[in-house]
Order: C-alpha cells, then structure tokens, then sequence
C-alpha cells in the first residue's frame, strides 16, 4: 500500500492519457456534476451508520471522495487511481481542506487490489469503463467482493453514449462508440452502442452479490439548462484529448477528427442545441 | 367533444396501425410498467392539491388514466385518443371498475384539440412520439399551453432504444433508429439514435414554459430479472407490428426483418442476455 509505487504508465489502457492536466481539469468539474445528477453521494435509501471505511476506485483528482470526506467526517475514505499526478493533486486538496480522514493511493485497478480481505464497507466505482477491457470487469468485480465486508456494498456507474441533436457531435459519438467497439471496451456485439449500462447488474449478480438494486440518471446538457456551459466545457476538452484515440482505432483521420470538432464545439454553444447523457448505477450487497 | 366523431384512421401516422388488438394488449401491460418504473403517476416533486383537471394526450387503453382516476377520486380525467377500439376499451373498463371520473374521447393530436382555453391543470403525453412527425411537436405543445390554466404543468415521457448485449436486437434498434430518421419522426441528425428524448425539454422551453425540469427512468429485463418475461412478451409484439413500419421505410426486406425478428426473441431468451430502457420525462408550468 506503498504511494511512492511507480506508476503504471506504459500499459495504461484508458482511451485518454492518465497523466494529462487537461483531462485532470475536465474531471474537477465533472465529478461534481455527476454527483448531484445522481442525488447525492450515496444511494439515497441506504443506510449510511454501517459505514464506516470507503474505497473509490478510479478515483480521478478526487472530487467524490473529498466530497464523502467532507461530509462524513467520521467515515475513512480511501481512494484509489493509476494516474500520479491525479492522486497528488487529490492529496493535495485533502490536506488544504484538513480532511484528514482520506488516503489516496496510485495503484491500478487492473491488477490485484492491495487490500486485506474484508476491509471496506462501501467500495465505489464510477465512470470506469474507460480503461477497463471488457475480459477484466469479472476479475475486478472478485477483488471487489474479497476486500468488501460481508454486508458491505460495491455500487457501479456507467455510461452511454451521448444523444444530441447536433450532426458533428453525434458522428464523434458514433465514431467513439465504434473505437471503443474496436478496442474491446464495448459490450455491444454490433459496436452500435457502448452497451455497458445493460451488464452492470449482472456482473454484480455473477460476482455473487445479493440484493441488487439499481438508478437511472441523466445528464441534460443543452442549452438553457442549468448544466450547458459546464458541459460545453466539458466536451471542448473530452472531444479533443480523445482525437488521438479516435485516430488510433482506425475510425476517423486527422483532419476529419479535427474538422468535426471544430463543427461540435460550434454547435455546443449554439441556442437549439439539445443533449442529453444516461447513466445507470447499480449497487449490491456481499452476502453475510 | 363528442364521442361518436368518426376516427381519423386515413391520415394515420403511427408505425403500427391503431385498430389492432395485439397493440392494445401490449400497451395495457407496458402500462402498468412504465408508470411503476416512472415512480409513481405524477412526477413526485409535485403539489397535487391544486390538480382538478387532468388530460391523458393519446392515452391508448386507458391505463395512466383509470390509474389517475382510481388513485384519486376527487380529480376529473379526461383521455383523447385517435383509436376507436381503444379508447371503447377504455370506456368499458372505466364503466366496470365504477371511475365516473374520467372521460373518454377519439380525438387526432395532430389537429387542434377541442377543449376550451385554460381547461386543464395537468396535461400529460407519454410514448407519443411514434405518430408525431418531428415539425408537428411545437404545434402540439402550443396546443397543451393554450388549454392548460395558468400554473397547470405539461410532462413529456419519450424512450431511446433499449441497449443490449445481443446482436439481432442490436441491429434491428439501428435500423428503427434509421426508419425514424427516414419518416422524419426524430432528433437525430445522422440518424444514429432515436434523439427525442434530448429535445424534450428544448421544445418545453421554446413553448414558454416555465422550471422545466427532467427525470431519467429505466427498465431493467435482463434475463433473471422481474421484468425479463414481462418486456420480452412486449417485444414479440412490439418488434412484430412494426416490420411494416421497417420495410416501408427502405431500412430491410419482409424476408429480413423476419429472419431478425425469430432471431431476436431468441437471443432475448437466452440465458446471458442483458437489456436496459432508458426513457425520459420532462415537464414544465404554464406562466401564471
């Protein structure tokens, strides 16, 4: 449970740099959208006196678990994700607001958890599908399960695809959709959509976890809404770093990758531009 | 406002024809469905005490409205819909569970709709973007303002495709996607996605209304979970009656579609199979 661990770079296989600053800043604000998108920091209806130790897996610069920090003094929270400099600056925060109830670590999620059995009550895992191979999610999901008390929780979050009404957004959604297809991340068998949403009971109820329930949220980022310029930000920075990865996989050129964007960051900020983002979480419990 | 005008059936624009038993008996079950997985009958955030009026916009057998009207007895409902045999239907269940409080009307929401100014405190449309050509929603929403009383809340519930991890289903989701696009009953630019549900809110705003707020909603049917067998039945129906709809539109052949069809409803049985359904409600308030 080492922080100095060196970082697993070279076989990182999220679609978007780890240690890139850019992606660091989208994922600041991100994180806090997403929260209040899903009513709040836990499942609304859970009973939160039996927690008492917390994991975020995939942690980013830390806004959930800080944010689980700070309104649960009481609750050790601990965090973990592959990117050095995201949990630095994580660890940074929490010293500036004195929560000295968080501990961030880099450690990959792909690999053995470096936890004791039984050491979480609530193990939490968001918007991972990213850097997760679709073979590994079962592997992860035991490792969950072991370092979860019997009783304990494990609540995935995922995403799909966005919709909108703008024609340069839904071809970079469509040509991320395929990459992702391409690179073994999508659960579709056609590539047509992410199709991560569908499995997330079921590697739950696979992994032997009881009482599964599950909570659909979206994400309305068109403009007038409350969330349009955040989101417009949001997708300025989203829809560049993932340029390269477009590229990689075959689906688009430079100059069509470029030319679309420059179309999408025009039509994001435009008056009539409506989008939307589903996504589900789903939670259960270890059996006692 | 009278119950014995002819049904417009001629210029009938919903993909699967509105005289046909097998659709009615789809539409009861899926229902009862919609509105458990919506939370309840009204968004749950609203003051009921001030709805007395209540107006179901193509409300097929009858279901949210009877619901409506046995839940509360002290409100007026009144339903329109296109189909004859439907809303006779409605009647007769209305006549048999003793639900003087509603009322029944064949009434096309495509033309304007026969109710005085400021009739209405609540006028919901669910599901009714199968029969809306994409030009005819801002007329229709004008249409609900002017009936509704100042204050009176307008909601709209619309789906996207069900998401899965089977391939026959995923390609006929991509041709509907594409048939929609083609009749011009959708948002999407490319035709990728179905694209309603994002626009919702844009239409409500462009109307006039007022704290226009979004709730997202999802059926889970993977196989092993409660709503497996009941969407399943609703998809054998569901994917039967609209071939026509697919062939007419150019996306596949009789022979095709068939071919998908038999194909789809035994991948939805298998063991592994895994579906969710977004779906999507927005409503806004008149100004006072």
């Amino acid at each position: 449970m080492a922080e100095t661990q060196k970082t697993p770079h070279d076989d990182g296989t999220y679609f978007i740099e780890a240690e890139n600053a850019a992606e660091m800043a989208r994922l600041i604000n991100q994180d806090r959208i997403i929260s209040r998108c899903m009513g709040g920091l836990f499942p609304s209806q859970l009973d939160l006196t039996g927690i008492q130790d917390v994991l975020d897996i995939g942690c980013g610069p830390g806004g959930w678990t800080l944010d689980v920090a700070k309104m649960y003094p009481d609750k050790r929270v601990t965090a973990i994700d592959v990117s050095q400099i995201m949990t630095a600056f994580a660890r940074y925060q929490a010293r500036e607001q004195k929560l000295h109830n968080t501990h961030f670590i880099v450690m990959d999620a792909l690999k053995s958890l470096d936890f004791p059995d039984n050491s979480f009550d609530f193990v939490n895992a968001r918007f991972i599908s990213g850097f997760m191979p679709k073979a590994m999610w079962s592997a992860l999901m035991q490792e969950c399960l072991r370092i979860t008390r019997p009783g304990g929780l494990l609540r995935l979050t995922e995403f799909e695809s966005t919709i909108s009404n703008s024609y340069a957004v839904e071809r970079l959604c469509e040509l991320l959709t395929r990459a992702l297809y391409k690179s073994g991340r999508s659960f579709s068998p056609t590539g047509w959509q992410v199709a991560i949403t569908p499995l997330l009971e079921r590697f739950l109820r696979d992994a032997g976890y009881e009482h599964i329930q599950w909570m659909a949220h979206v994400l309305n980022s068109s403009a007038g809404t409350e969330e349009h310029l955040s989101q417009y930000q949001n997708g300025m920075a989203f829809f560049k770093l993932m340029q390269p990865f477009l590229v990689k996989s075959g689906e688009s050129t430079p100059a069509e990758a470029e030319s679309l964007y420059q179309q999408a960051t025009e039509d994001m900020i435009a008056p009539d531009y409506c989008a939307v983002l589903y996504f589900l979480s789903a939670w259960g419990e270890k059996p006692r | 406002m009278t119950e014995t005008q002819e049904t417009p059936q001629g210029d009938d624009t919903y993909f699967i024809e509105a005289e046909n038993a097998a659709e009615m008996a789809r539409l009861i079950n899926q229902d009862r469905i919609l509105t458990r997985s919506m939370g309840g009958l009204f968004p749950p955030q609203l003051d009921l005490s001030n709805i007395h009026d209540v107006l179901d916009i193509a409300c097929g057998p009858g279901g949210w409205a009877l619901d409506v009207a046995r839940a509360y007895p002290n409100k007026r409902v009144t339903a329109i819909d296109i189909s004859q045999i439907m809303t006779e239907f409605a009647r007769y269940q209305a006549r048999e569970q003793e639900l003087p409080n509603t009322h029944f009307v064949v009434m096309d929401a495509l033309k304007p709709l026969d109710f005085p100014d400021n009739s209405f405190d609540f006028v919901n449309a669910r599901f009714i973007s199968g029969f809306m050509p994409k030009q005819a929603w801002p007329t229709l929403i004008q249409e609900c303002l002017r009936i509704l009383r100042p204050g009176g809340v307008i909601r709209l519930t619309e789906f996207e495709s069900t998401i899965s991890n089977s391939y026959t289903s995923e390609k006929l989701g991509e041709m509907f996607a594409r048939a929609l696009q083609k009749a011009d009953q959708s948002f999407s630019p490319t035709g990728w996605q179905f694209g309603i549900t994002p626009t919702l809110g844009r239409l409500l705003r462009d109307a006039g209304c007022q704290n226009v707020q979004p709730m997202a909603h999802v059926i889970e049917w993977s196989t092993g979970t409660a709503e497996h067998l009941s969407q399943y039945q609703n998809a054998m129906v569901f994917l039967k009656l609209s071939q026509p709809f697919l062939v007419k539109m150019g996306v596949t052949t009789v022979k095709e579609a068939e071919v998908l069809y038999q194909r789809a409803l035994e991948e939805m049985m298998e063991p592994d199979y895994c579906a969710l359904w977004y779906f999507f409600s927005t409503w806004g308030e008149k100004p006072r």
